[in-house]
């Protein structure tokens, strides 16, 4: 949804009066149905409830300009033991340099509930708030609100004032616990639009938006005007829960976001601050830590590559040449950006680098050999997924090279070393990115275009005694990545792992293919014994030793977030089962076949006079699965814990 | 993908006995500390520590230990910040500017609030090994050690030299506690004496399955001078004048303001006996007050006056058990603040070295005719210490007496976990099972924390993980507390499984739940004793119920072991249509050197092989 405030019409002046007002008023005034509350009535489990949550923002006249006052009014009930941590509050801010963001606690209260009423009022002292430094640009103000007992109501109001216009304060209408009344309202002033995006509903309970004529006009320069008034407010708002296989909480929350869309000069003129896509590249572009940095890249680049050297060679070879030299000579200090901090000649020299420096170092070293290349910018899994509708940089915060080999796209970087030269790290695959480009500019997914595979084979001897297997496992793609990040260099680790499947595993035995080579799958091998079952004389085989599933990772019963697997995926898993001398074999599992659109099950088995051989693989197709996908999802998995479990009874002849 | 790393809801818990940590890769190190120097010199009372590391950096996961981090706070200040990485040619590659370090709060989590600085910095190499050497200084007017000296990055990383210098006026009398450093110099120079130790750390070590705190497996060297100004003058050469000092520390902070007083009086005067007093004058403490630390000042040794607590309802450790002190002195009740070294590892300290080596405070009430220990930061049923303080040395506080006591030791019937399984099959074969427990120990701490402490979902989901066998789906559950003064709790819940009946022709195997265990290193592998701090104790009576469809044709044949290290029996009774299982558990307490490893190894994997592999054949109707 897209919500330009436009500030040219004065739209109809309605004289509603401002529910956000009577909440910074109404400090202390605790209605009965609160005094009396004992538990939330859309959620009985909850540990304490959001009674109500009210900001405002508004701009302050300053010597220089405007400033940013940030209000806020919070009124919380505590309803048991476990939601006395609601009564911890931190409220971050930032400083830097010579500007910065100022926290002021106004007031806060604690009111012990008793006989019907409000019995004790305890105020928080001053003295009792600490300023952590919580990093170098980061501060928060710290309070622990006093003589907090189940059924307390606590109500704190704090100010920040701020110098950065750019952040006007989003709002979070969502907490861990439910939420009965959140409003934000923010009073606008001719000189700066805002747009605002909505997450996680699709429209505003309580929407209202008018000029406030009852307030004094204000002038600033020449110009008379009055605030304009917008206020978002939502009720009975469900606790946010986190759930398994979620890449981001920014993605999931329900809240409202503001963007600075423009400058309004009192002299007429306008910067505009929201563009639109192409006058973004264009801006990008002409960054000297962005476009104009490439081209330096560009230019330098010759004197290391040698693209003299490439002549002859193939697209696909020149590609794989310059993305090996940049993961061979470059090292990512865990730093996703999308400009550069240093000058190329920096980067050469330090050799390490955050994600932009070197990825568009390889921009301009692809170009430097001949390939059209460009940089595509995105946004990590962590930060959040672009929406298209609105042009903002501040979405993105990091740069990968885009570029077309043998008429297919490509995407490269060279921040992790395992990863396949023509695939992006996992962080990196968050939905879409935008290739940077005057005249091609244009949206890729960031999907991995290939479903990772991870393949085992399996012999199985046994007597009554032992059982010893033969293990090999081919992991490919971001299969292979995963094995990588867990164990390259790292057999002991291995080893562990192969320990907590409950193997007793010959060390001596445990062989690694290709453990750094990402141009290969990762491939190990070993010999695992372990003590056989046997009930009342007959062997019972797990064919797949304890591989694949054995109970499934998805518990609960309903979903509201979607399941993120990150990548498609293949995973197959032979054994071949030696029968032993004196057995004949007297139950095999079903065959069995499952296949849609989404998902693919096959499970084969088949017997000679001396083996057993069976095969389960299974497909997940898609990365994402939608919420309304969660019960075939979960059906899923738990046909694949069943096939992979299921055993083969040997019995004596 | 899903490879088992599954997103974890944030919490405080870290309670899991079962604990094993990243492996070191035995030939190939991530990192080595080739050098340590620490010099540390005192001059009319002032103190000066330089400490100067060179680290060698050997491959992508050694990167963590380039990131180098200095702790300060408003006692010492730091300055003189040097470091520069070399190449492996021994090329100096880059230097630290001062403008690459970051100053930042360190804040424990379980605090609020701490004045205790790091400043940090990361410079590292792009090609392996590299090295990094760095240096610091450390100024101090105020302290109550000269050093406490750990001259190693971590357990798995070795150390190949490492020395400590200390240079102070003949006049100036310390003491010294020294773990793996026994090579000391001492020389008199000048009216100043010099000593120097000197250790090594060349086989490091990784925690493994109810190994030992690993702490007392590295060098490290505390000394403390035994006059010292810290708040207040003081004098630490036996547990006496250290006790004495501390004791100063707690003066006048009892000044409960009135209505407290008044209020203690109306909840306790019309009681008679003395241990009901102060049983009701703790539930009084745990229903009113939080824990909430913040330690400013006198690096976190003096606790908040009482009149703190009163007005907040909450205090960190010390703040409330002065409070609770405090409470108690109001109604002529004698009680003692003593220090402890808490956790459920039980860390030990050196008895014979009178220091602060406490990271709790606790009360010791001696009555007529028993002792009781008291934490006032528990939530816990009256006198109960468990884990996390029982069986170690207290040092309990007393004008010119003061002295170590032993904490009680939480026996064999203070862990009992009993619990009753009713185990029903479905029509579509699945088992749901239904689980009375009973439950005490370690675990009745840690359900009493998820009951208070945590939300619903944080509460499903550690208890899945930790009570629910796996393969099964938590249906519903309950958690009660009969009695708030009794260690004990209900804990009921529903679960259902698919995995636990199979058939195979004609024939079906129902499986008998098994204790799950963790899986035990291989006695070739083992480096480390077996340190159980408490014993463990579980009888599980189980009835699995045979629908009609089926009949009973065999069931396991009962076992039992019985040796050093504890017991197993597992019996089986086959009624009409059901079978009963009635399981018994026991781990003594007990530390077992490695040598002993192979038979607690075999009573271990024995247990755990009989547990997977109980199953009642069922024949198909």
């Amino acid at each position: 949804m897209k919500h330009p405030i436009t500030l040219a019409l004065l739209i109809f002046c309605s004289l509603v009066q401002t529910k956000a007002q009577d909440y910074f008023e109404n400090f202390g005034k605790i209605g009965l149905d609160q005094i009396e509350m004992k538990s939330c009535f859309y959620d009985p489990n909850a540990d304490a409830v959001v009674l109500s949550d009210v900001a405002k923002s508004s701009f302050i006249q300053t010597d220089n300009g405007f400033n940013i006052l940030f209000e806020r009014i919070t009124r919380i009930k505590i309803l048991n033991e476990a939601g006395k941590r609601y009564a911890e509050v931190s409220i971050p801010f930032y400083q830097e340099g010579n500007i910065y963001e100022k926290v002021t606690i106004n007031k806060a209260c604690t009111y012990t509930i008793a006989g019907g009423g409000i019995s004790k009022i305890s105020q928080l002292d001053n003295k009792s708030c600490y300023e952590e430094k919580t990093s170098e640009n980061w501060r928060a103000t710290k309070f622990a609100m006093p003589d907090v007992q189940p059924g307390s109501i606590i109500e704190y109001t704090y100010s920040i004032q701020s110098q950065y216009l750019f952040n006007l304060h989003d709002w979070e209408f969502q907490w861990e616990i439910p939420v009965l009344y959140s409003a934000y309202e923010v009073r606008m002033v001719p000189f700066y639009e805002y747009t605002w995006i909505l997450q996680g509903r699709k429209s505003i309970d309580d929407y209202q938006t008018y000029v406030d004529t009852k307030s004094l006009s204000h002038q600033f320069g020449a110009i008379n005007y009055n605030d304009v008034v917008y206020k978002f407010g939502l009720k009975n708002i469900p606790a946010f829960n986190d759930e398994q296989f979620i890449p981001s909480r920014a993605d999931n929350i329900i809240k409202i976001d503001f963007q600075l869309a423009s400058v309004n000069r009192p002299d007429g003129s306008k910067v505009k601050i929201m563009t639109t896509w192409p006058e973004l590249v264009s801006d990008y572009l002409k960054s000297n830590d962005f476009g104009k940095y490439i081209k330096k890249c560009e230019k330098g680049a010759g004197d290391i590559l040698l693209p003299d050297s490439l002549i002859g060679k193939t697209d696909l070879q020149k590609f794989d040449f310059v993305i090996s030299f940049a993961k061979d000579h470059f090292k990512w200090n865990h730093e996703n950006s999308q400009f550069a901090n240093k000058s190329p000649s920096e980067l050469l020299k330090d050799k390490i680098g955050n994600s932009a420096e070197i990825n568009l170092w390889l921009v301009g070293a692809l170009r430097t050999v001949g390939l059209a290349a460009d940089p595509l910018v995105l946004s990590t899994r962590k930060h959040g997924k672009i929406l298209m509708d609105y042009p903002f940089s501040s979405d993105f915060n990091t740069v990968v090279a885009y570029t077309i080999i043998d008429g297919k796209p490509v995407l490269a970087d060279a921040t992790d070393p395992f990863c396949p030269n023509n695939r992006i790290q996992m962080q990196y695959m968050n939905d879409k990115g935008l290739v940077v480009n005057k005249d091609n500019m244009a949206w890729i997914s960031l999907q991995s275009p290939v479903i990772s595979a991870l393949s085992t084979s399996i012999r199985i001897k046994t007597t009554q005694n032992l059982q010893q297997a033969h293990l090999i496992s081919t992991a490919s793609d971001y299969e292979a990545l995963w094995y990588r990040n867990n164990y390259a260099n790292n057999r002991k680790e291995l080893l562990n792992s192969l320990s907590k499947k409950n193997y007793q595993v010959e060390d001596s035995s445990l062989t690694v293919k290709n453990e750094t080579d990402r141009r290969k799958p990762f491939i190990y091998d070993c010999n695992v014994g372990y003590k056989p079952e046997v009930i009342n004389d007959k062997i019972y085989i797990s064919p797949f030793l304890n591989e694949s599933y054995t109970e499934s990772p998805l518990k609960q019963k309903v979903r509201t977030y979607p399941v993120d697997l990150t990548y498609p995926v293949k995973r197959t898993y032979l054994s071949e089962i030696t029968i032993p001398e004196g057995y004949k074999v007297e139950f095999l599992p079903e065959k069995s076949t499952f296949n849609d659109e989404l998902f693919n099950l096959e499970y084969n088995i088949w017997q000679d006079e001396s083996k057993v051989s069976v095969c389960l693989s299974y497909t997940f197709n898609q990365s994402v699965y939608q919420p309304e996908a969660y019960n075939r999802v979960k059906t899923m998995f738990d046909r694949i814990v069943k096939k992979g479990n299921e055993k083969i009874v040997l019995a004596p002849k | 993908m899903f490879h088992s790393s599954f997103h974890v809801p944030a919490l405080i818990l870290t309670i899991l006995l079962l604990l094993t940590l990243r492996s070191a890769n035995a030939q190939n190190y991530d990192a080595e500390l080739v050098s340590q120097l620490t010099t540390v010199e005192v001059n009319a009372n002032r103190l000066v520590l330089t400490s100067y590391f060179e680290v060698q950096i050997n491959n992508r996961a050694g990167d963590k230990y380039a990131e180098i981090s200095i702790p300060f706070n408003k006692l010492s200040r730091v300055s003189s910040i040097t470091a520069s990485v070399y190449d492996n040619t021994g090329k100096e590659v880059s230097v630290l500017k001062k403008s690459d370090i970051i100053d930042r709060s360190e804040i424990s989590s379980i605090s609020l609030f701490e004045d205790t600085y790091v400043k940090e910095f990361k410079l590292r190499n792009h090609t392996y090994p590299y090295i990094l050497k760095y240096s610091y200084k450390m100024e101090s007017n105020q302290f109550m050690f000269l050093c406490r000296w750990f001259p190693v990055l971590n357990y798995d990383i070795p150390t190949s030299k490492a020395i400590l210098k200390l240079n102070i006026p003949n006049t100036y009398p310390i003491r010294f506690h020294a773990n793996k450093a026994d090579s000391l110099q001492i020389d008199t120079l000048a009216g100043r004496k010099y000593y120097t130790w000197q250790a090594d750390f060349t086989n490091p070590i990784v925690a493994e399955n109810w190994s030992p705190s690993l702490q007392q497996f590295i060098p490290f060297i505390e000394v403390i001078p035994e006059k010292f100004v810290f708040e207040n003058e003081g004098l630490q050469s036996d547990w006496k004048s250290f006790g004495n000092w501390h004791l100063k520390l707690l003066n006048s902070l009892n000044d409960l303001p009135l209505p407290e007083k008044i209020k203690i009086h109306s909840l306790t005067d019309g009681i008679a006996d003395k241990k009901e007093k102060i049983r009701q004058l703790y539930h009084y403490l745990q229903d009113e007050t939080r824990y909430i630390n913040v330690s400013i000042k006198t690096g976190g040794m003096k606790p908040y006056p009482a009149s703190y607590v009163t007005e907040k309802k909450y205090g960190d450790c010390k703040a409330l058990t002065n409070y609770f002190m405090s409470c108690l002195g109001e109604i002529g009740i004698n009680s003692y603040y003593s220090a402890v070294n808490a956790g459920d590892d039980n860390e030990p300290i050196d008895t014979a070295f009178a220091a602060q080596q406490f990271n709790h405070v606790f009360l010791y009430i001696p009555l007529e005719r028993d002792t009781l220990w008291l934490d006032c930061t528990s939530k816990l049923a009256f006198g109960y210490l468990g884990t996390f303080t029982q069986n170690r040395p207290a040092l309990v506080l007393k004008k010119d007496a003061s002295k170590l006591v032993m904490t009680p030791m939480l026996t064999k019937d203070d862990v009992l976990e009993e619990r009753n399984i009713k185990a029903t099959i479905g029509v579509s074969g699945d088992m749901k099972a239904d689980y009375d427990c009973r439950v005490r120990g370690e675990k009745y701490e840690y359900l009493s924390q998820l009951k208070s402490e945590l939300n619903e979902s944080e509460r499903k989901y550690y208890l899945d993980k930790r009570f629910v066998n796996k393969g099964f789906l938590l249906e519903s559950y309950s958690i009660t507390i009969p009695e708030r003064d009794k260690p004990v709790l209900n804990l009921n819940f529903s679960a259902t499984s698919a995995q636990m009946l199979k058939t195979y022709g004609n024939e079906s195997l129902l499986q008998v739940i098994p204790v799950s265990f963790t899986y035990i290193e291989d006695p070739k592998k083992r480096t480390l004793p077996v340190q159980l701090n408490y014993p463990y104790y579980r009888i599980d009576s189980c009835e699995y119920e045979v629908p009609s469809r089926y009949s009973i044709k065999a069931i396991p044949r009962n076992q039992s072991i019985e040796c050093d290290y504890g017991s197993y029996k597992v019996s089986f009774l086959q009624l009409a249509s059901s079978v009963k299982v009635v399981k018994q558990i026991f781990f003594k307490a007990g530390t077992y050197l490695p040598g002993e490893y192979p038979g607690f190894y075999n009573f271990i994997s024995k247990i755990g092989e009989a547990e997977q592999s109980l199953y009642i054949t069922l024949s198909n109707n």
